[in-house]
């Protein structure tokens, strides 16, 4: 039994931890967007465009707003998969406003001054496994409607993480420290200091914001896409989570699994050239966020 | 049921000689049910003269339904000055959604309003038995009269409600505006992949949502819709506003089958001469699209009508 299988076995949504339920409502969005954040705060219009694309880099800003868009509250007929989607049914003002709180909420909050990953990379990573997944899924010819819950699902793959910085960085610090030295699993790590594996915590949080449940299990399973709740969506992720720990997207903190995605990629008749094209394009892709973001700060000074 | 309007304004009250013939009060409508339920569709200024006649005419006082759209300024200023608010024994129930529901209550964003700084009476103070409670998507009964309501389209969360009784429908749409693709491919500078990348797949959703407005109104008997714009103004300087324009209305007469439609919250700057030029453009493009002009009408302050 791995070790992902033992913690499904213990842990179900029903008894989240107090400590990481509260974890959850309490993350803050990733620095480099809080300056952007708070700047629209100060424009009485903000353009529906600007808006998407800021929350778009952010994975707790997105999870955020679709989890409001999904909430029963607000009786949406249809799942809402993606940010754009959120957007035109909650209006730019709602979400403009729920980033703006969610990003003042971190001002407030404990800085992670001793996180083990720099948030700049692992955002890096996180934004790059987004676009790759995307990009991945016009290969994989899906249809326009599921486009956004690829990039979503890359987006949020790691939230996990996010989630036990959040509630420890010295803990997860130590998980890492341990998983690379003892040549463990990190599920196995993070299980032994927080209980859960970084997926298992994902899914969770994924749950909890009412993600939709193709969401759930490609954050769930984006380790393990053998496993049977396994989708398309997870193996997209999984292939794309290597591609970019490969060319160095960005740090993601846990090892390449090279057999993996390698198995995945040949069952799904994915060319080395397709991967190869994707590759190409994301630097362009990351820059192009980055200069969008230095704009700002820059318009700020 | 019997429908009057007290308010037809949108934004902010427009008192004047210009405004006298379709009002300068802000969105109040009342709804009175064959059994005698009485309904108030929206807290606008309108409802301070509605209070008074309430008053006038009822001793004691019948249970009140406000029902508001959404939380804006024109949809619940009036209820500072709402007299049977002062009367004990009064019983009042107010209804309506708020924004984010974890951080507020309708009564919160009530207290606000009568808070020492803006008003001298708080709403602990008021003598009436005011009770609050917020809305989402439902369904429930007012006496004799079944009400849904349903999140549209505006700038703040907003619900449109529709009222049953004995088998004829109104609907009082609040705040509307159609959904829309967040942005204008043409008027802004987007490479087709960065399209794809960010709104690709949002067409589906535009049409879902605008399809489950139309689904909400259809058949409808009377429709009061929410009318601020023109088409001039809509598209270049409007849109995101919250607020439809009259041909989106028209097309919507259309497309549902609404038998009646009245169209309200005029815009503040709009004269009363402004108001019946764009009443003659609604008629005429209502008769182009096969449509009975005289089905139509422009809300007026004190205008009465019964389904």
């Amino acid at each position: 039994m791995s070790a992902t299988e033992s913690i499904k076995m213990t842990i179900s949504v029903s008894d989240i931890p107090r400590e990481v339920e509260k974890a959850i409502d309490n993350t803050p969005p990733i620095s480099p967007i809080i300056g952007k954040v708070n700047q629209i705060a100060q424009e009485i219009e903000t353009s529906p465009k600007e808006l998407v694309k800021i929350i778009m880099l952010d994975p707790v800003l997105t999870g955020k707003v679709i989890k409001l868009v999904n909430s029963s509250f607000y009786g949406v007929s249809e799942r809402v998969r993606s940010l754009p989607q959120a957007v035109i049914l909650l209006g730019v003002n709602t979400v403009k406003n729920l980033a703006v709180s969610t990003s003042l909420l971190s001002i407030v909050s404990v800085k992670e001054k001793n996180s083990p990953l720099s948030s700049e990379d692992s955002w890096k990573h996180c934004l790059a496994s987004a676009v790759g997944c995307k990009l991945l899924a016009r290969f994989l010819k899906v249809s326009p409607e599921d486009m956004g819950s690829y990039f979503v699902a890359g987006l949020l793959q790691d939230i996990g993480k996010i989630l036990f910085i959040k509630i420890s960085p010295e803990k997860y610090k130590k998980a890492l420290e341990e998983f690379r030295r003892f040549g463990r699993s990190l599920a196995f790590s993070e299980m032994a200091h927080f209980g859960c594996s970084h997926t298992h915590a994902g899914g969770l949080f994924a749950r909890k914001w009412r993600l939709d449940k193709d969401l759930v299990r490609a954050i769930e399973s984006h380790h393990s896409p053998a496993e049977s709740n396994s989708n398309l969506l997870s193996k997209a992720v999984t292939i794309i989570n290597n591609l970019c720990k490969q060319y160095h997207f960005g740090e993601s903190g846990d090892p390449l699994e090279e057999e993996i995605a390698v198995d995945l990629t040949n069952r799904l008749n994915i060319s080395a050239e397709i991967l190869n094209k994707i590759s190409d394009q994301l630097p362009a892709e990351i820059n192009k966020a980055f200069e969008f973001l230095t704009i700002v700060q820059e318009h700020k000074t | 049921m019997k429908l009057k309007f007290w308010g037809t304004r949108g934004s902010v009250p427009s008192p004047g000689p210009s405004t006298v013939k379709y009002g300068g009060n802000t969105s109040c409508l009342q709804i009175e049910g064959s059994s005698g339920e009485c309904i108030i569709l929206d807290a606008g200024t309108g409802i301070r003269p509605l209070g008074l006649e309430l008053m006038g005419k009822y001793k004691p006082l019948p249970p009140i339904h406000i029902l508001i759209s959404h939380t804006h300024w024109d949809h619940i200023q009036g209820f500072p000055f709402f007299g049977p608010c002062y009367i004990p024994k009064t019983k009042i129930k107010v209804k309506g959604p708020v924004h984010f529901l974890e951080e507020k209550t309708l009564q919160s964003i009530f207290d606000v309003q009568m808070q020492y700084e803006f008003f001298p009476v708080s709403n602990q103070q008021l003598r009436a038995d005011i009770t609050y409670e917020t809305l989402g998507e439902t369904d429930f009964d007012i006496g004799n009269i079944k009400v849904r309501s349903r999140f549209l389209n505006h700038s703040i969360r907003s619900l449109g409600y529709l009222l049953s009784e004995k088998e004829k429908t109104i609907i009082y749409t609040g705040d509307h505006e159609p959904y829309y693709k967040l942005f204008d491919p043409e008027s802004e500078s987007v490479s087709e992949e960065e399209e794809d990348l960010l709104f690709g797949d949002v067409g589906t959703t535009v049409d879902n949502a605008n399809s489950r407005f139309v689904d909400f109104i259809k058949g409808v008997d009377l429709l009061v819709i929410d009318s601020q714009y023109t088409p001039e103004e809509y598209p270049s300087l409007r849109r995101g506003f919250g607020h439809s324009s009259w041909d989106h209305c028209v097309d919507w007469m259309k497309e549902s089958g609404a038998k009646q439609m009245i169209l309200t919250h005029h815009d503040p700057t709009r004269t009363d001469e402004a108001v019946d030029k764009i009443f003659d453009k609604v008629r005429d493009a209502a008769e182009k699209k096969g449509l009975d002009p005289a089905k139509i009408m422009m809300a007026k302050e004190g205008m009465e009508i019964s389904i």
